[in-house]
């Protein structure tokens, strides 16, 4: 092997490395989105309970959670059709949130209906759920701060459990709006940053 | 750089790359440690239950967690005292596994005591868990079977939510051996030949 043929070998890896690196600067839409979404649901949620509105509350969520799915779907296949470059450590992330999903949906919509888990624990077990998808992904994009906000979503799960009320509405739509959506936020604009550097 | 410096350097890629792919060989002993310890909470539970022992399982269970989480504590300590770098898959692994187990810990005794989780949904919520943890495990060891036993753990959770008698932990404790010890197993004498082979 001459010194060219090492010199593009060594190019190549670096370029492999620099490739895996970029494509796993998330632009963050996922989280804004969904918290967003469970946020509103969750408000439209304690309003119906305030007001008594006779609300098909199974078919309310099954929009609001549709809509997400749509959503996850649609931007998934956007970047298939953009080619972009698949990474180890990107495909760890989509399997964290799709499980993550998978799992929530089933407690939301098999869990409750089957009269196993109680109307009214089901914010404190998807924050559980929440906890884990953002330990691990805290560990992905090697955050420590997103590992913390793990214990958040675990501490916010026990308050729900030992002190269950109709404001537990409130304190996870409180918890989705700041260990979510404003993360979210933080990897929007960290994106549209790394997005213009490599403009210039 | 000269062909002999880029050369090292290809070396030294290749080397951490290959180390990499071997440390991420699972021995299986984990789930298997584990595996065998909730099927004997379980089955002891079962038994309680079924013979009206004057049995607390509420301390079986302190016991056998208890026991669990020390046991791994010290078992990673040793393991990192050992080999001190860690690959990035091998973190991805860890958090998978410790967040699974912080998770389940809380379902099965803060959602519990607290009175807002019944104890029949303890099972199904936990096999919810294990799926999550399943399938991203699959992913990162790119096994489509690992990947296949988190659908199992699934569609076993949806199931046990529909089950309301004391025959779900019978239910949980079978599919404990089915789908952890047992593949713990397949984990062992995989690695075993990996061993093998790399010593030939």
């Amino acid at each position: 092997m001459n010194e060219k043929i090492a010199m593009d070998e060594l190019q190549f890896i670096k370029k492999i490395i620099e490739d895996s690196k970029a494509s796993i600067v998330y632009n963050g839409k996922d989280y804004i989105v969904w918290g967003s979404l469970v946020t509103l649901g969750l408000l439209l949620d304690y309003s119906a309970y305030v007001f008594k509105l006779n609300i098909n509350f199974i078919l309310f969520w099954s929009v609001i959670i549709g809509l997400g799915w749509i959503f996850s779907f649609f931007s998934y296949k956007k970047r298939k059709i953009e080619c972009t470059p698949k990474t180890f450590a990107g495909k760890i992330l989509g399997g964290v949130w799709l499980a993550t999903g998978t799992a929530m949906t089933i407690v939301g919509f098999i869990g409750i209906p089957s009269g196993a888990v109680p109307g009214q624990s089901v914010s404190a077990v998807l924050s559980i759920f929440l906890g884990m998808a953002f330990m691990i992904a805290g560990f992905i994009h090697n955050e420590t701060w997103m590992k913390y906000l793990s214990l958040g979503w675990w501490i916010g799960a026990v308050y729900m459990f030992y002190f269950p009320g109709i404001h537990t509405i409130f304190v996870m739509a409180l918890m989705l709006l700041c260990f979510q959506v404003i993360p979210g936020t933080y990897f929007y604009q960290k994106y549209k940053k790394e997005v213009k550097k490599n403009h210039e | 750089m000269d062909d002999r410096i880029a050369l090292d350097e290809l070396v030294f890629i290749r080397k951490v790359i290959e180390d990499s792919k071997r440390s991420v060989v699972e021995n299986g002993i984990g789930y298997i440690f584990w595996g065998i310890l909730v099927f004997v909470g379980l089955m002891s539970e079962y038994l309680g239950i079924v013979f009206q022992l004057p049995t607390k399982s509420v301390w079986t269970w302190v016991v056998l967690i208890g026991f669990g989480w020390s046991y791994t504590i010290i078992a990673n300590i040793k393991k990192h005292r050992k080999k001190p770098v860690r690959t990035f898959a091998g973190q991805i692994l860890i958090s998978v596994w410790i967040s699974a187990g912080i998770a389940m810990t809380i379902l099965g005794f803060v959602a519990t005591t607290s009175g807002m989780i019944r104890g029949s949904a303890v099972s199904p919520l936990i096999s919810i868990v294990l799926g999550v943890a399943y399938f991203v495990s699959g992913i990162v060891y790119d096994s489509k079977w690992v990947k296949l036993l988190s659908a199992g753990w699934w569609i076993s959770g949806i199931g046990m939510f529909y089950i309301h008698s004391v025959h779900q932990i019978l239910v949980m404790a079978f599919m404990m051996m089915f789908l952890q010890v047992i593949p713990g197993f397949v984990f062992y004498f995989n690695s075993k030949k990996e061993v093998r082979q790399s010593h030939d």
